[in-house]
């Protein structure tokens, strides 16, 4: 099993930096999305010591598991508490989502609101539920998709890298015969851009990966461009 | 004997045997499995049968496992293929002091003692920090490396051997000269018997004798118990011995434990001092409240080579505080060779010995003068020993004399509390009426913090209790599924009771888990909240939870579980499943 995949950040229209990174291992069919949070840089330095400790940790390995990818998060809060002690940068913190494909099955920890979506010919479905307020209200239904698009607190998460001594990552999988596409992506994406829109482009005839992905960030900058814009897009390589 | 080329356990390929103890063949080996050469202590085939030895000789080597130490030799593992039981050690390379010992045609210098004795106290240190005490410390047991690293083996081994040994064959062990006399005495080891040890073996490396030499081990043994070492000084007329090495030698030595260095750090600290300033820290006096040890000790020999009118004054002073006084004239002056007693004490020393106490406790001098210069006595000291305070106060009183109590207590195993421990003078010593007897009251027994136990094995309990002096009471045994088979999961008293020797405590030891099987119940597309539900009523836990995409089942119900539907399970096994993140069948 081989996986292609495309993935491209951008700052968008408002912000004046992009605290967004993404990280692609492609020997251990390992991809990560991450979104960094607090002002005066901090946002930007701990997603970038996110993805530079899962470099680090997980790149040289034959392959992954659970343990050793969570082992990696804890280190990667570990230093992001370190770094923001150090550099007197409170309330610096990241989200992040990573997927690797074990055993016939995409794993896939997430820890804040970036998402994972799981697109096939059926539709595009989430595969992770959002650590932040908005997210746990939804969850809960204590209120609507609706009430959720427009709830003045979006971006207050309750879970992040950097947020606490200990990471509360969670777990969920899908079956890799059922990911026909697998979308990694921040709210600057999933925010601005419907996801229907998302779904007519991913499964765009005749597009290359990297051109859908330009099209998701263009989409999501015609539509405001008001947060950072990172989507990383992974799909099985077809059989010459 | 095993062949050369075998491979134990499919994992250990013995090589050559290069070395071979009374209970045991040592040979070099190579660990196939880590690639490393590693040293494989093997039980000799004679104890191979005896399966209380056996299990003793296992469990030892797994208390002995948890030492780690640059100075202790490492056990890696305890193990057994089919009927030979061995140990697999860290292969030190080097000779043993026993055959540094015997190369050598003089003594060790005090700068060479050094370095090899504080890495033994490190090691012993470490060791009796750990409830561990070694009991067989001889140089056999102690390898230099050629770098000068100092490694000590066999640590609580000796145990195992010392006890299967009386069974067997019904000797003491051959390795008597560095016993302690307790040890010689049959009583139970303390880390205090290590020190004693060791001195014997500083006693040895500085003189190039051994304190005892006998015809046989029990005459060794015999002395030990009776009468102090030769001092080292006046050991081997070729060498000269430092005053104050000698003076640590002999505080290590003392056979009195509790006149000994307390703490292996404590003589590494005296012996540094020794060696490279010729001076003490901690002086060798002995404790006011051992009158009978005292007596036994330097003073019995001292008495013996007086004349009969000295012999009664020291007896009716403060015999006691003889050796202080002597022992530091001896330091501080630089002059105190022979001072055992190997010819009758100078009149000048006893009146040396009097100047010193009224120097050192003025009540007590005044008394000695007392004596000194009132022969005429004409009321003998009433026995009150082991009365309460007011029996004794009023006793003395009855017999026209005046107790005072001490301000100190003392320890005694065998008087109960705040009854009179010491009584000074003497019962039945001559005195003048109105004179003042000081009485020290007992403490009681000493008392000792019960261990920690849980999580050991029985056999390691013994170990830990037995350090401890104290016994292990009932065993109950019950089934938990929390705690392996065999491992204390309860004790009575919890640690840190203070208990007195000889106290017991119980022990609930686990059998493990309760093995009872059940059918897997099927909890598949059920929803997780009735699925919650379900498990409570039948008291089964879900383990692991974990989520999945799924267009087979709704949302939130379970998809898989492990162990599967209809499998047998052991009861308590928790369920681990895995629940839809939806969308489901339906969309």
């Amino acid at each position: 099993m081989t996986f292609r995949s495309a993935g491209k950040t951008d700052v968008g229209l408002v912000r004046k930096e992009n605290q967004d990174n993404f990280l692609v291992l492609p020997a251990q069919m390992a991809y990560a999305v991450a979104d960094g949070m607090g002002g005066h840089a901090g946002g930007r330095q701990a997603s970038t010591i996110t993805i530079d400790v899962l470099q680090q940790e997980l790149a040289s390995l034959d392959s992954l598991d659970q343990v050793r990818v969570e082992k990696a998060l804890a280190l990667a809060n570990t230093r992001i508490l370190e770094e923001a002690k150090e550099k007197m940068l409170e309330g610096m913190g990241t989200t992040l989502v990573l997927a690797f494909y074990h055993d016939s099955r995409w794993l896939v920890i997430h820890v804040g609101d970036s998402r994972a979506y799981v697109v096939n010919q059926k539709g595009i479905y989430p595969l992770t539920k959002d650590h932040s307020l908005v997210g746990e209200l939804l969850a809960q239904g204590s209120i609507t998709p609706e009430e959720a698009k427009v709830h003045p607190h979006r971006n207050v998460l309750t879970r992040a890298l950097g947020g606490h001594e200990y990471v509360q990552p969670e777990w969920s999988q899908v079956a890799a015969e059922e990911a026909e596409y697998l979308l990694l992506c921040t709210d600057g994406l999933y925010n601005m851009v419907e996801e229907e829109r998302m779904y007519t482009l991913i499964t765009a005839a005749d597009l290359t990966l990297e051109e859908k992905v330009a099209l998701l960030i263009e989409a999501a900058k015609e539509r405001g461009g008001l947060d950072n814009i990172t989507a990383l897009l992974i799909a099985e390589e077809a059989e010459q | 004997m095993i062949q050369l080329g075998t491979v134990l356990n499919n994992r250990f390929q013995i090589e050559e045997l290069v070395g071979s103890g009374g209970m045991s063949l040592i040979f070099r080996a190579t660990d196939l499995v880590k690639h490393r050469t590693v040293a494989i202590k093997m039980l000799r085939e004679q104890y191979v049968g005896d399966p209380v030895f056996v299990a003793r000789f296992r469990r030892e080597g797994q208390a002995v496992a948890g030492l780690d130490h640059p100075n202790i030799v490492k056990i890696y593992s305890v193990c057994q293929d089919q009927d030979v039981y061995y140990l697999v050690l860290e292969l030190v390379e080097g000779r043993d002091l026993k055959q540094l010992l015997q190369s050598r045609d003089k003594p060790f210098e005090p700068r060479e003692i050094y370095p090899i004795a504080a890495q033994i106290c490190d090691a012993i240190y470490y060791a009796h920090h750990k409830n561990i005490i070694h009991r067989d410390i001889k140089p056999h047991n102690i390898i230099a490396g050629s770098d000068g690293q100092i490694k000590v083996t066999d640590f609580g081994i000796a145990r195992a051997a010392s006890e299967a040994t009386v069974t067997h064959t019904g000797n003491i062990m051959g390795s008597v000269h560095y016993l302690s006399p307790e040890q010689a005495k049959g009583e139970l080891a303390d880390h205090r018997s290590d020190i004693y040890s060791l001195g014997v073996l500083l006693y040895e490396m500085a003189t190039g004798k051994l304190p005892f030499e006998g015809e046989s081990p029990i005459s060794v043994a015999l002395q030990k118990i009776q009468q102090d070492p030769v001092a080292p000084g006046a050991a081997n007329p070729d060498v000269a011995v430092p005053e104050a090495l000698e003076q640590v030698i002999l505080k290590a030595m003392d056979r009195n434990p509790q006149r000994r260095y307390q703490s292996a750090l404590q003589l590494k600290d005296d012996l540094r001092e020794a060696c490279f300033n010729n001076r003490l820290l901690y002086a060798r006096e002995p404790e006011v409240d051992h009158f009978e040890d005292t007596l036994s000790g330097d003073d019995l020999s001292k008495i013996k080579g007086m004349g009969l009118r000295e012999q009664e004054e020291l007896m009716a002073g403060g015999v006691k505080n003889a050796p202080k006084s002597t022992g530091k004239t001896a330091v501080k002056g630089g002059s105190g060779k022979g001072k055992n007693g190997k010819k009758p004490l100078p009149v000048f020393l006893v009146i040396l010995i009097f100047v010193g106490l009224a120097a050192g406790g003025l009540a007590l001098g005044m008394y000695v003068s007392n004596l000194l210069y009132s022969p005429a006595a004409d009321v003998e000291v009433p026995a009150v020993v082991g009365k309460t305070q007011e029996q004794a106060l009023q006793e003395l009183e009855a017999s026209g004399l005046k107790g005072i109590i001490s301000e100190d207590k003392v320890v005694r195993e065998s008087i109960p509390l705040d009854h009179v421990a010491i009584q000074d003078p003497i019962a039945a010593t001559p005195v003048k009426p109105g004179s003042t007897i000081r009485l020290t009251l007992s403490k009681g027994p000493a008392t000792r913090p019960v261990p920690y136990l849980i999580g050991q094995t029985q056999q390691a309990a013994v170990i830990a209790l037995g350090n401890a002096s104290l016994d292990l009471g009932k065993v109950e045994t019950i089934n938990d599924s929390k705690t392996p088979e065999g491992i204390i999961m309860g004790q009575n008293p919890v640690a840190g009771t203070p208990l007195k020797a000889g106290e017991t405590v119980d022990i609930i030891i686990s059998l493990g888990p309760v093995i009872e099987m059940v059918k897997v119940q099927s909890f598949l597309g059920m929803p997780i909240t009735e699925a919650q539900e379900a498990a409570r009523s039948l008291g089964i836990e879900f383990g692991y939870t974990s989520y999945e995409m799924s267009w087979d089942y709704a949302k939130d119900t379970i998809i898989r579980q492990t162990p599967a539907p209809d499998t047998e399970m052991q009861v308590g096994t928790p369920i681990d499943i895995v629940v839809s993140l939806g969308p489901g069948p339906s969309r």
